[in-house]
């Protein structure tokens, strides 16, 4: 089996499971019966959108683009997942916040570490990987962070303790990317 | 993974990484720093481009490397430069020297 086709059953699993949760969480609360169908219809729209796009035809690019493909149907199923759980009464009300918040956690820490290694030849070389591995260990640090809070505070600090944490990582993020960019440059070259 | 650990475990090489924190540098720049032959030092670069840590560009004659590291790879160095996890052949180099 070729690495796309390994995607390619991997992202059709996530369809199919993504659709059985959205089906459990529509018959046990039928009001919200829309937001499990969007969910459910966003990937294979996108995957259709870039098939009919030949975005998929190289096929270097098209393991790249399975790989997105993947995350993003892993998010919408675990989110789709959570909240048939709570519908069926497995799950407590407010741990489809508390899982949902940790999948962002886990979101910004892997973006964040990789972030770094994104080479962008539009940017100013020296600025731009100053921003990156700022912006790359602010994201892991302030996931990492994030994950006790969400894991083991009860909800109401939880609630509070975690926004605080994100407006104070916002806000150091702002003012690094400000002290950074005002500095005069020390390179031409990639600007 | 093993050719990161590889990479990072090799006290000249992980200084190219920390001079390459500052910004982009040439090969003969970043050979300036270290008193180690040119053709140590290109296999050190080989070594870092292998393991994806680092980015080369032509310009002309030179070739400007520039950092390219995730932020584990960073931390796991910073865990081998804390715990001198020396076991790459510049310490296996120095070893020699000493036995001899």
């Amino acid at each position: 089996m070729t690495p796309i086709q390994t995607r390619q059953k991997i992202l059709i699993a996530l369809i199919l499971a993504s659709a059985g949760f959205a089906l459990v969480g529509w018959l046990q609360q039928p009001e919200s019966a829309w937001v499990g169908l969007l969910g459910v219809l966003t990937v294979p729209a996108a995957w259709t959108v870039l098939m009919v796009s030949r975005a998929l035809s190289d096929p270097a690019q098209a393991v790249r683009i399975y790989n997105s493909l993947i995350g993003a149907a892993v998010l919408i199923t675990g989110a789709l997942g959570v909240v048939a759980a709570v519908a069926l009464g497995i799950l407590p009300e407010g741990w489809s916040t508390r899982l949902g918040m940790l999948s962002s956690a886990l979101v910004l820490i892997v973006v964040g570490n990789s972030l770094p290694k994104k080479i962008e030849p539009g940017c100013s070389r020296t600025r731009g990987r100053r921003i990156q591995r700022l912006l790359g260990w602010t994201f892991v640090i302030t996931g990492l962070l994030a994950i006790p809070i969400w894991l083991l505070t009860p909800m109401p600090y939880a609630r509070v303790a975690g926004l605080s944490l994100y407006a104070a990582a916002i806000a150091f993020a702002a003012w690094s990317v400000t002290r950074i960019t005002r500095r005069p440059r020390s390179d031409s070259a990639g600007s | 993974m093993s050719q990161v650990l590889k990479a990072i475990s090799d006290p000249t090489r992980r200084r190219v990484l920390e001079l390459l924190r500052r910004g982009p540098m040439t090969a003969g720049e970043l050979a300036d720093q270290f008193e180690v032959s040119k053709p140590t030092m290109s296999t050190h670069f080989k070594v870092l481009k292998a393991a994806n840590l680092v980015h080369a560009e032509k310009h002309g004659t030179s070739i400007t490397y520039s950092l390219k590291m995730s932020v584990l790879e960073e931390a796991l160095m910073g865990l081998a430069q804390a715990f001198k996890l020396d076991v790459g052949p510049s310490q296996r180099e120095a070893d020699k020297e000493n036995k001899s």
